[in-house]
């Protein structure tokens, strides 16, 4: 079979098909309201979704730091008033800093890429630039989690500390068992942030994770093609 | 605008359709891709300019979307396309040999990658070497020498039967 033979018959059974298909305006206005089931259409969903998640992340953990415990529970927090060292308000700060500037970053950049008109653009350049959202948004996604994790974990181990120093009655414990309490708390600590790590990985692999190595197979097809 | 779009997508649907019969061969697959491109096409619609030509442009549109849309794998041609269902193809085109040939053509190009898809496709449809490449984004030298590998390719999967 010689491929030009076939082309002049493939044309013309080709647009006889069509034929049978067709869509007026009405179907096509139905479709373009609907939500799209591609890797680009779920991918904008999700990017958009975690553009949020990080907004409210990043809420919660600023109102964390104004929301007045002592008025909303005066009578607890008379009781067992602990004061919060100086080092875990400066630390929470710098926290808040950090991941303020990762969501403006990324905000800047998914702004910069246009991703909704990515499909019309050059092909290994709109390959190349949802890759690089991926990127950008894994780098970033990972730094504000690494960072949120060591504060928590230094703002657990000062609380911890703060609250055997007011314990009565400390004084009176050996220091071999001050030392095996100070490590299972490191031990506890460890495993509650290994934890929510993992979690947190596996939700941004399921997310975008899957879709990025995919595209990034499809983008290499094209380099190579380019070589 | 939206007029505009409607008019000029009830006219060129058919890239829309080619393209999907490429890239799937189960129907419901090329209504899910159908209607992604639709998407795709009417988001970016905005950033159509008339430099090139519309068709050029959906083609574009069509293919990086059908490209990128799926999961590697899921959606792959390897059923029998050109089945006799179409009674207002002559008798003359529309023989039993060629129907096999066809159908062997495309369960052919169902082994392709997924630009070796969109380049054959472009090809079939008889676009020229620069149409080609202004489309794929590929330069017209290499969307030669690919050309020419994937007719081998081709050539050698219809020969080992698939």
């Amino acid at each position: 079979m010689e491929l030009n033979e076939l082309k002049k018959a493939w044309g013309k059974v080709s647009e006889a098909k069509d034929q049978n298909h067709l869509v007026d305006t009405d179907e096509i206005q139905q479709m373009v309201q609907r939500r799209g089931s591609g890797i680009l259409s779920k991918l904008e969903r999700n990017v958009r979704t975690g553009f949020w998640l990080l907004g409210i992340f990043l809420m919660l953990t600023i109102a964390d730091q104004y929301i007045p415990y002592d008025r909303i529970f005066p009578s607890y927090l008379n009781e067992q008033h602990i004061p919060t060292p100086l080092v875990i308000k400066i630390i929470g700060v710098i926290v808040n800093l950090i991941i303020m500037l990762t969501f403006i970053l990324f905000v800047y950049r998914y702004q910069k890429l246009k991703i909704r008109n990515l499909t019309a653009d050059n092909m290994q350049k709109a390959l190349r630039k949802v890759v690089q959202l991926l990127d950008t948004f894994k780098k970033e996604f990972y730094l504000a989690l690494i960072v949120f994790s060591c504060a928590e974990g230094a703002g657990f181990v000062m609380g911890v500390l703060e609250g055997i120093k007011s314990m009565s009655g400390i004084n009176a414990m050996s220091n071999r068992r001050i030392i095996i309490a100070g490590f299972l708390i490191l031990l506890v600590m460890a495993a509650l942030i290994a934890l929510i790590f993992y979690i947190f990985h596996k939700g941004f692999n399921s997310l975008y994770g899957k879709y990025r190595l995919q595209l990034i197979g499809t983008l290499n097809e094209l380099e190579e093609t380019e070589e | 605008m939206k007029e505009e779009f409607l008019r000029d997508i009830i006219i060129n649907q058919g890239i829309i359709h080619k393209v999907t019969r490429i890239y799937c061969d189960n129907v419901d697959d090329r209504k899910d891709l159908f209607q992604e491109i639709l998407i795709q096409l009417w988001k970016s619609y905005g950033t159509f300019k008339e430099q090139s030509k519309f068709s050029t442009w959906m083609y574009r549109v069509a293919i990086n979307t059908s490209i990128t849309a799926f999961k590697r794998g899921s959606r792959q041609t390897t059923k029998a396309l050109f089945v006799r269902e179409i009674p207002s193809i002559a008798d003359d085109v529309y023989d039993y040999e060629l129907e096999e040939n066809l159908n062997m053509l495309h369960t052919a190009i169902g082994q392709l990658t997924g630009i070796e898809k969109s380049i054959i496709l472009l090809y079939l449809e008889d676009k020229s070497y620069e149409d080609i490449a202004e489309i794929t984004g590929i330069t017209q030298n290499y969307v030669r020498v690919k050309m020419n590998r994937i007719k081998k390719k081709l050539e050698s999967l219809i020969k080992g039967k698939i």
